[in-house]
């Protein structure tokens, strides 16, 4: 099977004067209809990989080298508007700060419109329509309220699942998460990574998480990519990272993750 | 940050120029030049020459003299201005912000009052009711001015508020005076200083162009602004009476602008001010 | 035996002015009442927004309860004297979610945890830096990394100076305000280990405030669950919580991520 994505000897530098190497040589792929997490501590160059898909690199940092395919054609070098397009077609992105995403003086409605304005041209009722079916994918039955509300009315979770909603709405075939949960609670979080993956599966999409907790990748990956010091360690199917991780780094999440899960599990509450 | 504020050449440019000034107007009185009030109407007039190097005025005073001791006025003034501003302002603010409640409010729509009107014609009034001189003006301009910095003062203290530091530091049982020494004003200072920097040309503007009316320093006393207002009559046969002061002014409102903005874009890069400086 | 420190039916309001409507009263606090005992590790647990935080804090001194009170060692907090109050400042200590923002960017590492040193025991600031650098080691770090300034610290580092200042004025209660919340996951576990270190090490009383009940399961002696503005119910262990504690804590524990793939999540 052919990858959705697939993302080849990345390098990405700071533009500044002497250039810090902050990703080297990463490779990997995303599979339509499949999960792809992106694990790491925290400067493993893993947001940045991912980010550098849609050409969404942060100021002051660039890419130096290797290629990224997405359904087989190059769109690292592609001029901005291309992928401007792409990006509103195609490929879609979920932040992790959701209150920061959010212009805190306008309304839901005019962040949506503004979404998938710049995208498509659609009549008035045709917007509306587009906005309530996305609201209510992600389990907000009364959409128009959403709609009416300030981003500081929501909670995080729900700003979250507004801002999951306005990336589905532009129907993409890969979905870009950075750290989609890690301001929420677990409860939240539980909820937001739910509908993401009953989206992936009833859109046959593909998604790119990354994560810093193996948790996450255990519930929504079906491969995960291991990052350590700006370069991929490890890559496998989630099962045998899980059950056998080689990479001292890798070894480390998974027991990071298994002492975190122990004590719950030593006191009989059910695994 | 200091390093990466003298990278700039605007920046380098617009400090040198103003250590020039400064060292000019501080060291006025021991350059050996001519008394900028005395009169002479036998000289009156008179070009460019080795006795008075950039001529003299109607009154045949040293126009170089006059432009030397301006500095001091206007600079000195806009230095009262804002010490002025910078202890009674930070105070207002800070009150406002971290009192909160009733005494906030009552802060903040005693600033509004001063808000709602343009700050120039605020100050002619003040001046009306005060009187014309320089003191005035400066109480005058610091009248028109105080609620804008308390207001951004406030804003600031708001955000201090809830900081976890300002917390933890009460926890770890830091009180009163030393919370504010040690924590709130190095965090505010700089914020501050850069609001004030970008301001000093507006205010130099300000002091200026009341005298220019006749409503700041009264003549004989050299300034600027009086110096323009004096030399308006003969703008057509003595147009660099003019010319020098309007110069002076440009090149330290603009030196003092560029050195606030290369001030603004050092703090920033280091992530202390937040997006409150516009 | 009296609790060492107690919150006794405590109840707060947040005025919301001109958000849904001007002046719309928040009640955070509905009479909340937790008491934690002398060397307990108690895990105070609820989703965000239930109020946990704002209770850690009016535990803290930080904010005045608007109803109800706060005991220290048998002693209402509000009513105590300038002395007493002290006493109490230096014995409840705190370490917060926000890393980076919970030190200030001016200081040193050695003058952040100098802080309380020169408070609580009039030193000058020369010996406190001084004093801070053994308290460095024992959190794991380098002795010179009190010459450091915060960002040359990471995320995990900078915690441990937290610590570190809780641990300084020799306290006997530490607020730990979602402490690991913010890190990531092999900085989390590293951090938490050091707490139990300094748990067996000190017999502290601990209040662990979270809503990652994994965190919780590990270190706390009793896990008190945060529901609504009040103590749903508090149970020795989150097990016996989760046969108690109703609806809320159900869900809590089966949003959990699976401890590996295509497990099924905590019951």
């Amino acid at each position: 099977m052919k990858a959705l994505l697939e993302v080849r000897g990345l390098e990405i530098e700071t533009a500044a004067r002497p250039a810090r190497e902050l990703v080297r040589g990463a490779s990997f792929s995303v599979f339509a209809g499949e999960t792809t997490c992106v694990v790491g501590a925290s400067g493993s160059g893993k947001s940045l990989s991912c980010l550098s898909v849609p050409g969404l690199l942060p100021p002051g940092v660039r890419k130096t080298g290797g290629e990224v395919r997405f359904r087989g054609e190059r769109i690292d070098n592609l001029p901005k508007e291309a992928l401007r397009r792409l990006r509103g077609t195609a490929i879609s992105m979920v932040m992790q700060n959701p209150m920061s995403c959010f212009d805190p003086v306008f309304t839901i409605k005019s962040h949506f419109l503004e979404t998938i304005a710049a995208h498509e041209r659609l009549s008035r009722r045709e917007a509306d329509e587009k906005m309530m079916s996305a609201l209510a994918e992600v389990g907000f039955d009364d959409g128009a309220k959403i709609l009416a509300a300030y981003p500081f009315q929501l909670s995080g979770g729900m700003l979250q699942r507004v801002m999951l909603a306005m990336a589905l709405s532009l129907d993409p075939a890969l979905l870009i998460a950075d750290e989609p949960t890690s301001d929420l609670d677990t409860v939240a979080q539980a909820r937001v990574l739910d509908l993401m993956d009953a989206a992936r599966r009833g859109r046959n999409m593909g998604v790119l998480l990354v994560t810093h907790d193996f948790g996450v990748a255990a519930k929504m990956a079906s491969s995960i990519v291991v990052m350590d010091g700006g370069q991929v360690v490890e890559t496998g199917e989630a099962g045998a990272i899980f059950a056998a991780p080689v990479h001292e780094s890798a070894k480390a999440l998974v027991a990071a993750h298994e002492k975190l899960c122990a004590p719950l599990a030593a006191e009989g509450v059910e695994v | 940050m200091s390093t990466a504020l003298l990278q700039k050449n605007t920046v380098r440019l617009s400090l040198v120029l103003l250590v020039i000034v400064g060292a000019v107007a501080v060291f006025a009185p021991w350059l050996g030049l001519p008394d900028p009030e005395e009169v002479n109407l036998a000289e009156k007039l008179a070009p460019s020459g080795p006795g008075h190097l950039l001529g003299t005025d109607h009154l045949g005073r040293d126009v170089l003299a006059r432009l030397v001791f301006g500095a001091r006025t206007s600079i000195g003034s806009v230095f009262a201005i804002l010490l002025l501003i910078a202890l009674f302002s930070t105070l207002a603010g800070s009150v406002a912000g971290f009192v909160g409640g009733a005494v906030d409010s009552v802060i903040m729509r005693i600033c509004d009052i001063f808000l709602t009107f343009p700050t120039l014609i605020l100050a002619m009034f003040f001046v009306g009711i005060l009187g014309t001189g320089l003191t005035n003006v400066i109480l005058a301009i610091f009248l028109t001015h105080w609620a804008w910095y308390a207001r951004i003062v406030r804003g600031i203290a708001l955000s201090l508020k809830s900081r976890e530091y300002i917390l933890a530091a009460k926890v770890a049982g830091t009180r009163g005076f030393s919370l504010v020494a040690r924590h709130i004003l190095p965090a505010m200072a700089p914020q501050v200083l850069v609001l004030a920097t970008l301001d000093i040309g507006h205010m130099m503007l300000h002091v200026a162009g009341l005298s220019f009316l006749g409503l700041g320093v009264q003549p004989p006393m050299p300034e600027w602004g009086v110096m323009i207002g004096d030399a308006r009559q003969f703008i057509w046969t003595e147009p660099q009476l003019m010319l020098y002061p309007g110069l002076a002014i440009f090149i330290v409102v603009m030196a003092f602008n560029l050195l606030g903005d290369g001030l603004r874009d050092a703090l920033d890069r280091s992530g202390m001010l937040e997006e409150r400086v516009r | 035996m009296t609790a060492l420190l107690s919150a006794v039916d405590v109840q707060r309001f947040y005025r919301r002015g001109g958000i849904f409507r001007r002046g719309e009263r928040l009640h955070v606090l509905k009479g909340a009442t937790l008491e934690i005992g002398r060397g307990k590790a108690v895990g105070l647990v609820g989703r965000s927004g239930c109020g946990k935080s704002t209770l850690g804090r009016i535990l803290l001194g930080l904010e005045r309860p608007d109803w109800g009170s706060v005991f220290f060692k048998g002693k209402d907090i509000s009513a105590k004297d300038g002395g007493e109050f002290a006493k109490f400042r230096k014995s409840v200590q705190v370490v917060f979610q926000n890393v980076q923002g919970s030190v200030n960017p001016r200081m040193t590492a050695g003058e952040i945890i100098g802080e309380p040193l020169r408070n609580f025991f009039g030193i000058s600031k020369r010996e406190a830096v001084e004093r801070s650098r053994p308290l460095l080691e024992q959190v794991g770090l380098k002795g010179s990394d009190a010459d450091k300034f915060p960002p040359h610290f990471s995320g995990g580092e900078l915690q441990r100076v937290c610590i570190a200042r809780a641990l300084a004025p020799e306290p006997e209660v530490i607020v730990f305000d979602e402490a690991v919340s913010s890190l990531d996951m092999v900085v989390q576990a590293r951090v938490l280990e050091l707490v139990q270190k300094i748990r067996d090490e000190r017999g502290l009383a601990f209040l662990f405030i979270s809503h990652d009940l994994r965190v919780v399961a590990g270190l706390c002696d009793e896990v008190a669950l945060m529901d609504g503005g009040v103590i749903a119910a508090r149970e020795r262990s989150v097990a016996t919580l989760a046969k108690t504690g109703g609806a809320t804590i159900a869900r809590m524990l089966e949003s959990l991520p699976p401890a590996g793939p295509g497990e099924r999540a905590f019951r």
